[in-house]
């Protein structure tokens, strides 16, 4: 508990997270319920969890990281609930594993809301300011400067500063210094972090233009419609009602519209279009004015998420490329163009957004632009998210090469318990590959780090079977009680449902219906009907699904859960942090260098770096057994 | 890589000698005693004689079983050895039933590395063992690009490129729901497949001309009892041309020799006579005839011409003809033929001989020649080699995608169709090298147009 700004170096904060974006937010958050006293800065309180991109959360993996997000205690999962205008399911037509949930959201609610939960959090300091420096001493951070020339002291410090960091933003041949329109840039942090030792590289991406909504013409486009029956972040089931409104029910009274678990809102309407092969000429035409065609951008961008000149270039008119426009919220008249990032000069943008059918009028409220902006090479962190090289400094978001809100966020979460563990003298929490999406993001990202802004996909994790969404909870179950990072009803409710699944899964492989089978063996065969016992069909549809998925896709799973065995030996094996690599015969030269960078806490995560390959692997078994 | 993983390799050079040695470290070891030998408690360091039976109860071979207890081996595991009669042929079957029975092959080094592990090698050796394993894997490494310098890395190479190009048409539908991605059509994806599902049933036939290349032809001859058999036999091996090896099979009903014809070292293998018996030894060996057709690359067909043609020997070898050569020999020529030659099975062709006539070795030696010439002329790619571990592991990838066939023609689910693909790759990337998941998002973009 802490009552005012603390600036002595003798009473540090446990932890100092440097940012209040997504990244920011969970991990202050998360400290926060791990008991840590925190102190959250950023160079404008007007931009808490900012959407600087488009106004959705969720879609496929990112959604099912949103739940994960939310079984370990963090805040997205009902912030988007709260400030959500348009639910959709992804996949739906497909099985429960790649089934995304993914919603549009108010961009201004969301942030409000956010903003509110964190000011309202005792355990939590805001205070705006932008952090120009580091204070290391020996090796450790121990506190940061900022613009007012102010120090403070931590015990733990998280950087959470995303595309800030020198960043500088293209249209056309115009260059301004900032992470996002409008806003400032860092560039202290890069020299320091140089000095430290961390190195840097460079990355871009890029935002599309914003269109005024009365200068278009939707009735020219196809409507999309939310589902029916929103598919919700949260869990309702596992949560009591004070866990549902954070702010909603506290002493101040924060007005925004319940949301309660089975409120279907009225949605509002995104709609879609397609560019022309006018688009792709004047495109072809102008291509030479492109930054990224005339070399000035030296980062690399995601390949997911071309700009539409790549699109042009790269595969053609075709029949034209799809274009979404999607509302940023229900408050403005701001529109969003999916599909349409850009950096072109403004005069080519108008050009080609009039280009579009339905948009021949569009007006241009906000232009579209590419950032460049230095990321730190995430192959530097161990799994707790905290550098190698300087002790106490964790990074977190798109500092550390990722791109998404929901990426960042889980990046946050984990940074914000391993970051409070520290202060409090606990051990570091690893999050493994085999538990979900989030364990799968921080190993790819320490482990085999990124040539490009990593998102994720479902193909980035082996064991996707076993991360359907609803799921989540349970498969965290034993880190939640590890770092008792939900409230004890929470806990003691999921580890009811667990026992209830298994109690139905039971039930289903030994009860037989009529004809002789059990109800397994007619779920195989895809009879769903009057075979499910009447009390069964009460239950909560969550609950349902993930019985039904299971006794369905039994040896499927079976299969992954094996593999997930065969892992866990290897996981087993310890690599001592200090282990130097250098000078062992048997083991190659570029492998040791690989390894000497990486510094693999276990011999399953040395087995996943690139380059290194099963011979290395029996030597370090071997050498590690002997030092052991 | 994993310490639970029950190990298998062939302790012995494939074709050097007259005995072959399979070892077997790990704990399936007494599993497998049982399965294989009906033995659940093997007396450790006994030698007992035993007939393998493979999974699906089909004779291999007479074998010497050894079993070691836990503590007791050279990798401190339990560990069996089997003695088997050097044949190559019984050394691919024997390994590639130990596998089917979830056993995989030793990595090098392996055996030292566990032998290492489990305080059986003292500490202090570690480095040594190290570069024990370093350097036996640099060698299997050198063999397998000298190898796969061939046209084998090529056809493999292409093999994962069209298996990583199938995964990212599913992987795009999963992962882009809402880019436009053309909808994956069954028969269009079962067009991709085929080819596949060809190349690897071709490259495990490969093997199969890789094993006689190295190891020679084995030339069956066959037929009912007191055809003349035994007596071609004898003038084929004791006639001009020279004896490589005499092996009497002690144990089995059949005699095996080695010569060479025209330049090719081959086996000739004479078999039981094969007819309807009661008789428990001889049906035995009637059986061991039928398994050795199976294995063989030539079969020379004999038939006395003076009597019928013998419609219950025919019943009882007509499935186990298959791909072989055959050859038919109407032997007794000096007697008056009264055999209906509509009934023959489809062969290459037909040879009159008398084993009385001593030039029936020259008549049927020249057609051998012939065939063997032509049967390796016709082969194209002779450069394409698959060795015993490379043929089991394609053997793995075909089961997996043929499933993949059958779930893409159910209609199965992509996720689901996906994981069986993996498992393709999986066992793929065992022979050449990893591909990732990095690999398959290069395919996925460089193909797709990913935007929203």
């Amino acid at each position: 508990m802490n009552s005012g700004l603390r600036r002595d170096k003798g009473e540090p904060y446990d932890v100092i997270v440097c940012g209040a974006g997504h990244a920011g937010c969970e991990a202050a958050l998360s400290a926060s319920h791990c008991n840590a006293d925190v102190l959250m800065l950023t160079g404008n309180l007007d931009t808490v969890a900012q959407m600087s991109c488009n106004p959705a959360i969720g879609g496929q993996a990112k959604g099912q990281i949103v739940r994960e997000i939310d079984a370990l205690g963090g805040e997205m999962a009902l912030n988007t609930d709260h400030a959500a205008i348009q639910y959709k399911l992804l996949n739906s037509s497909k099985g429960p594993a790649v089934q995304a949930p993914r919603a549009q959201c108010d961009k201004k609610v969301y942030q409000l809301r956010m903003k509110h939960v964190l000011e309202l959090n005792k355990n939590i300091s805001l205070f705006q300011g932008v952090v120009t420096g580091l204070i290391i001493v020996k090796g450790r951070c121990i506190g940061v400067k900022t613009s007012l020339g102010l120090e403070f002291y931590g015990k733990s410090v998280i950087v959470t500063t995303g595309t800030f960091l020198r960043a500088l933003m293209h249209v056309g041949q115009e260059k301004a210094e900032g992470g996002r329109l409008g806003d400032h840039v860092s560039t202290g942090l890069s020299a320091d972090f140089n000095k430290a030792g961390i190195k840097l590289q460079r990355f871009k991406t890029g935002t599309p233009p914003r269109l005024l909504g009365r200068s278009i013409n939707f009735d020219k486009m196809q409507t999309q419609y939310g589902d029916k029956k929103p598919t919700k972040f949260a869990f309702y089931d596992t949560r009591v009602k004070q866990e549902m409104f954070h702010v909603e029910h506290s002493g101040r009274w924060f007005h925004m519209e319940h949301c309660n678990e089975n409120d279907n809102l009225d949605q509002v309407t995104c709609s879609i279009t397609r560019t022309t092969s006018q688009t792709a000429k004047i495109i072809q035409d102008n291509l030479h004015l492109s930054p990224l065609y005339r070399g000035d951008i030296c980062g690399t961008g995601p390949r997911y998420c071309p700009s539409v000149e790549d699109k042009i270039v790269r595969f053609g008119e075709k029949d034209g490329h799809r274009i979404h426009l999607e509302p940023e919220g229900r408050n403005t008249d701001e529109w969003y163009v999916n599909g349409l990032s850009t950096s072109l000069p403004f005069d080519i943008q108008n050009k080609v957004v009039h280009s579009i059918p339905g948009l021949e009028n569009a007006i241009i409220i906000r232009p579209a632009y590419a950032v460049e902006y230095d990321y730190a090479i995430p192959t530097q962190l161990s799994r707790s998210l905290e550098s190698l090289k300087i002790e106490s400094l964790f990074f977190a978001g798109q500092i550390n090469g990722s791109s998404g809100y929901e990426e960042a966020a889980a990046q946050g979460l984990v940074a914000g318990i391993n970051s409070a563990r520290k202060a409090l003298g606990q051990s570091s929490v690893i999050f493994g590959r085999d538990k979900g999406y989030i364990g799968v993001l921080i190993d790819d990202l320490v482990t085999k780090g990124t040539s490009e802004p990593y998102r994720m996909f479902t193909s980035r994790a082996e064991y996707r079977l076993l991360f359907n969404h609803s799921s989540s909870e349970i498969r965290y179950l034993s880190k939640i009680k590890e770092c008792q990072l939900l409230s004890k009803s929470r806990i003691s409710a999921i580890e009811k449902k667990q026992e209830l699944i298994d109690s139905y899964i039971n039930l289903f492989q030994t009860q037989r219906t009529p004809n002789g089978k059990t109800i397994a063996d007619e779920l195989k065969r895809g009879n769903q009907d009057n075979v499910l016992p009447e009390k069964f069909l009460d239950l909560h549809d969550d609950i349902k699904n993930e019985i039904i998925y299971q006794v369905k896709y039994e040896g499927y799973l079976v299969r992954e859960l094996k593999n997930i065995e065969k892992l866990k030996d290897a996981e087993k094996i310890k690599i001592p942090h200090d282990f130097v690599y250098t000078g062992i015969s048997g083991l190659r030269k570029e492998s040791a260098e690989k390894l000497s960078q990486v510094k693999p806490e276990t011999l399953a995560q040395a087995n996943r770096i690139s380059g290194v390959n099963p011979s290395d692997i029996n030597v370090l078994m071997v050498l590690i057994t002997k030092r052991n | 890589m994993l310490q639970q993983d029950t190990i298998i390799s062939l302790a012995t050079n494939a074709g050097e000698s007259a005995l072959g040695i399979i070892r077997i470290s790990g704990a399936l070891c007494k599993t497998l005693s049982r399965d294989i030998f009906d033995t659940p408690c093997p007396t450790p360091r006994q030698t007992t004689l035993k007939t393998y039976r493979s999974v699906d109860g089909k004779i291999i071979d007479q074998v010497i079983f050894v079993y070691y207890d836990l503590g007791k081996s050279f990798t401190g595991e339990e560990t069996i050895e089997i003695t088997f009669h050097g044949n190559d042929i019984i050394a691919e079957k024997i390994l590639g039933d130990l596998i089917c029975r979830k056993c995989r092959f030793a990595e090098p080094g392996e055996y030292t590395k566990r032998a290492f592990l489990n305080g059986k090698i003292d500490l202090t050796q570690a480095e040594s063992v190290a570069e024990i394993i370093a350097a036996k894997s640099e060698k299997e490494l050198e063999l397998a690009q000298h190898q796969l310098r061939g046209g084998l890395s090529k056809t493999l190479c292409n093999l994962q490129d069209n298996l990583i190009n199938l995964q990212c048409r599913f992987e795009a539908s999963i992962d882009f729901p809402e880019d436009e991605i053309k909808e994956n059509n069954i028969a269009e994806i079962i067009d991709i497949i085929a080819p596949i599902i060809f190349k690897f049933k071709e490259l495990i036939e490969f093997s199969k001309i890789n094993s006689v290349i190295s190891k020679g032809f084995s030339i069956a001859l066959i037929g009912p009892p007191n055809v003349g058999k035994s007596s071609i036999f004898n003038n084929l091996v004791h006639e001009k041309r020279a004896i490589v090896n005499e092996q009497p099979g002690t144990t089995r009903d059949y005699i095996t020799k080695e010569l060479s014809v025209g330049g090719f070292r081959v086996e000739l293998i004479d078999t039981a006579g094969i007819r309807n018996t009661d008789d428990i030894l001889e049906s035995e060996g009637v059986q061991s005839s039928i398994n050795l057709i199976d294995s063989a690359n030539i079969i020379l067909l004999v038939l006395d011409c003076s009597l019928p043609y013998p419609t219950d020997f025919y019943e009882k070898i007509k499935n186990t003809i298959k791909k072989q050569i055959v050859i038919i020999i109407e032997n007794k020529h000096d007697l008056n033929s009264v055999i209906e030659r509509n009934n023959y099975p489809p062969h290459h062709s037909v040879l009159k001989t008398s084993s009385k006539n001593s030039n029936c070795s020259d008549t049927i030696h020249t057609e051998l020649k012939s065939v063997l010439a032509n049967y390796f002329k016709v082969e194209e790619s002779p450069s394409i080699l698959v060795n015993k571990r490379q043929s089991i592991l394609l053997g793995v990838s075909l089961t997996h995608i043929e499933e993949v066939k059958s779930l893409v023609e159910l209609s199965s689910n992509e996720e689901i169709i996906l994981q069986e693909l993996q498992l393709c790759l999986d066992s793929l990337n065992l022979i050449i090298g990893s591909k990732d998941n990095e690999d398959m998002l290069d395919e996925l973009f460089k193909n797709f147009c990913i935007g929203k």
